[in-house]
């Protein structure tokens, strides 16, 4: 891809720079194609290396999804309204390649564009075509958007590669041309005042160990309550499920933030927000575990061995009942202006936090609180033994919550490897006893579940014991999990990793 | 993928337009066609502005030391590309009766293009010869033009 110098490119220029070894020929009448990119919120396209673009002319709507490495699959469809699922397109290669990329996660309009396009062949002497040359003039709508900028794709024809490479040759050392540094979409993107990956659910910040410590505290705070609120919209449009789960997760790293580092803060802080952020917490949990039965449904039916997926269809409208009423609340309560009051009163609070003259320094509170909650796990965990209550599981796993919070925080004060394979064996051990308590919460909700839809005389019988043999496949999930504890927690504090630990927290005050 | 040769054993019959036309229609039609001009009066690569000319000849082609698809050429048309012709085809029937099992020797060399290619095509020259007899067991479709006693053309195929 190639960008005139000034912003424009033209036939002539071109037609100049490749004679007298080449003549052009117009391919067809320029014509005008609106396009529209999509992606999910959190980019899963772009990370991939992936884009997907939305044209439109008259007589055309093409959808065309292409890899940094060249691959391209196209398919044409009308009438797709966005936001909308992979789904929404029509069968084909291209949407089993979306799906995967996009996995539950909506698709949305990132940037818009018009473009002239035109097409021109570039001839030899027998006047067969050895490259296309594909001249765009793009248009970001919007106010303040750049002027249009001139784009020139190369494209080589089989067999005519050396000759291709004279042409981009003599584009850009006669004709003047430069390589274009972004995509057609960072473009639209720029214009928009938007980048590509300009969100991420993930803790991204770059803190310094000398950093006074309430600093470091308050800018991990203010990025969770960006994190917070982006996931609003989403949340109450319901866009897609993951919207919920960002919020959510982005609600508990504060909860615990404000937990193990309040004190960092000024006086009281911890105190006034700690039961607000508790009661967004908890406003949100009744549609995620929905959803969680929800995006499970197909893949326990597909497991039923007596019951069919028929038989337990009731069981999937009244999930989907349920979820309605406790989405309303929800909805509600994201609109209240307790809610507003609270983000508002939050970030003027934590606009506030003027850093201390004397206090700890970042690298100091990050190696003392990772090495407590690391105690917090370690200890408890070893006193786990095959008889132990499911409570001691579930407590050893919110103190891992906690670790790995931390350790997410402060990621940025940290060598890199002995981070990663730190978070590597915490993660092994969260998803165990991960897998164990949803197993447990699970099942319990099925019995409620169960209850709640024997009142209802229109649900046959035959629906409730296929929702009997759903608690079966739980009952055997929850037992193998419980059964690779020992294994996994073994890993954890192997002494490989305590060492790792131990570099993570050097310095640290018990 | 499938292939399809256009062969007579006289020559002026129209083969290489059969050929060139079918190509170019399946292509249009959505398929990716290679069409290999096997034939060294190079008529079909002419018709399509490519020029007759391999590096290595036939010989390189045929034995294997150079790869189908390094001598494959993109045509003027979308999805239709060109195996072009080279004048050293002529002595195709001496370079395959050298090569081990000369009458499978052109299916060989096009198996590695199965993933890339929905269709084949193979322009022949006319005669009897051993090529004829590889281009015979190679295609799984001959269409043969035939010169009829009226002076119309008719098509006959056989499978």
């Amino acid at each position: 891809m190639l960008t005139g110098e000034d912003g424009r490119s033209s036939v002539d220029v071109v037609r100049a720079g490749l004679a007298p070894r080449f003549s052009l020929a117009l391919s067809g009448r320029s014509r005008t194609l609106r396009q529209t990119w999509l992606d999910t919120f959190d980019w899963r396209l772009y990370q991939a290396r992936f884009t997907l673009e939305h044209r439109t002319a008259s007589g055309l709507s093409d959808y065309l999804l292409s890899s940094g490495n060249g691959e391209q699959l196209t398919v044409s469809a009308r009438s797709v309204r966005w936001p909308g699922m992979a789904g929404a397109l029509p069968p084909g290669p291209l949407r089993d390649r979306l799906a995967g990329l996009a996995w539950v996660r909506a698709l949305l309009p990132v940037a818009r564009a018009t473009s002239t396009v035109r097409q021109l062949r570039v001839l030899n002497d027998d006047l067969k075509t050895i490259a296309l040359l594909t001249v765009t003039q793009l248009a970001v709508p919007g106010p303040g958007a750049a002027p249009p900028q001139a784009r020139l794709l190369v494209t080589a024809i089989r067999g005519y590669q050396a000759q291709t490479g004279w042409i981009i040759r003599a584009l850009t050392e006669t004709a003047g041309l430069v390589p274009a540094t972004c995509s057609a979409l960072e473009t639209a993107l720029a214009a928009a005042g938007r980048r590509p990956g300009d969100y991420t659910g993930k803790v991204d910040l770059q803190l310094t160990a000398a950093m006074p410590a309430r600093r470091a505290v308050t800018e991990v705070l203010l990025q969770l309550a960006d994190t917070l609120q982006a996931n609003v919209p989403g949340t109450i449009r319901d866009t897609d499920t993951e919207f919920l789960h960002d919020l959510r997760v982005a609600v508990r790293r504060t909860r615990s933030a404000l937990k193990l580092c309040g004190d960092a803060l000024t006086a009281g802080t911890q105190q006034r927000y700690a039961g607000e952020f508790k009661w967004l917490g908890d406003i949100t949990t009744p549609v995620r575990d929905l959803d969680v039965y929800l995006l499970g449904y197909d893949q326990s039916a597909d497991g039923l061995l007596a019951a069919t997926a028929a038989e337990l269809a009731p069981f999937h409208a009244h999930l989907c009942r349920q979820r309605e009423t406790e989405r309303a609340a929800l909805v509600r309560a994201l609109r209240s202006r307790r809610f507003a009051g609270l983000m508002a009163a939050w970030r003027r609070d934590l606009g506030s936090q003027a850093a201390p003259r004397r206090g700890p320094a970042a690298g100091q509170l990050a190696a003392g609180r990772i090495h407590r909650a690391y105690r917090r796990v370690l200890g408890p965990g070893s006193r786990i033994g095959p008889g132990s209550p499911p409570e001691s599981l579930h407590d050893l796993r919110k103190r891992c919550k906690e670790l790995r919070y931390l350790l997410e925080f402060f990621a940025s004060l940290h060598d890199p490897a002995i981070h990663r394979q730190a978070v590597r064996d915490l993660k092994g051990l969260q998803d165990c006893l991960g897998e164990y308590q949803d197993c447990q919460v699970q099942l319990h909700e099925l019995r409620m579940f169960a209850r709640q839809m024997r009142t209802d005389r229109r649900v046959p019988a035959t629906a409730l014991l296929a929702m009997g043999e759903l608690a079966g496949q739980l009952g055997q999930r929850e037992t193998e999990a419980r059964s690779e504890f020992a294994g996994r927690f073994a890993d954890f504090a192997s002494a490989a990793n305590q060492q790792r630990f131990q570099a993570l927290t050097a310095g640290a005050r018990a | 993928m499938k292939i399809l040769a256009s062969y007579n054993i006289k020559g002026g019959v129209g083969k290489t337009a059969t050929a060139v036309n079918i190509a170019h229609l399946a292509a249009r039609d959505g398929r990716r066609v290679l069409l290999w001009d096997l034939d060294p009066q190079a008529a079909a690569s002419f018709l399509l502005r490519v020029r007759p000319r391999v590096k290595g000849g036939g010989a390189a082609l045929i034995k294997g030391s150079r790869d189908l698809d390094a001598a494959i050429k993109g045509t003027d048309f979308e999805r239709l590309d060109l195996l072009p012709a080279d004048f050293t085809y002529r002595n195709l029937d001496l370079i395959l009766d050298a090569t081990k099992k000369p009458t499978q020797r052109l299916a060989r060399l096009l198996r590695p293009l199965a993933a890339e290619y929905d269709l084949v095509v193979l322009d022949c020259p006319p005669g009897i010869s051993l090529l004829s007899e590889s281009v015979r067991l190679t295609s799984c479709r001959n269409s043969s033009p035939a010169s009829m006693g009226t002076g119309r053309r008719c098509w006959r195929s056989a499978p």
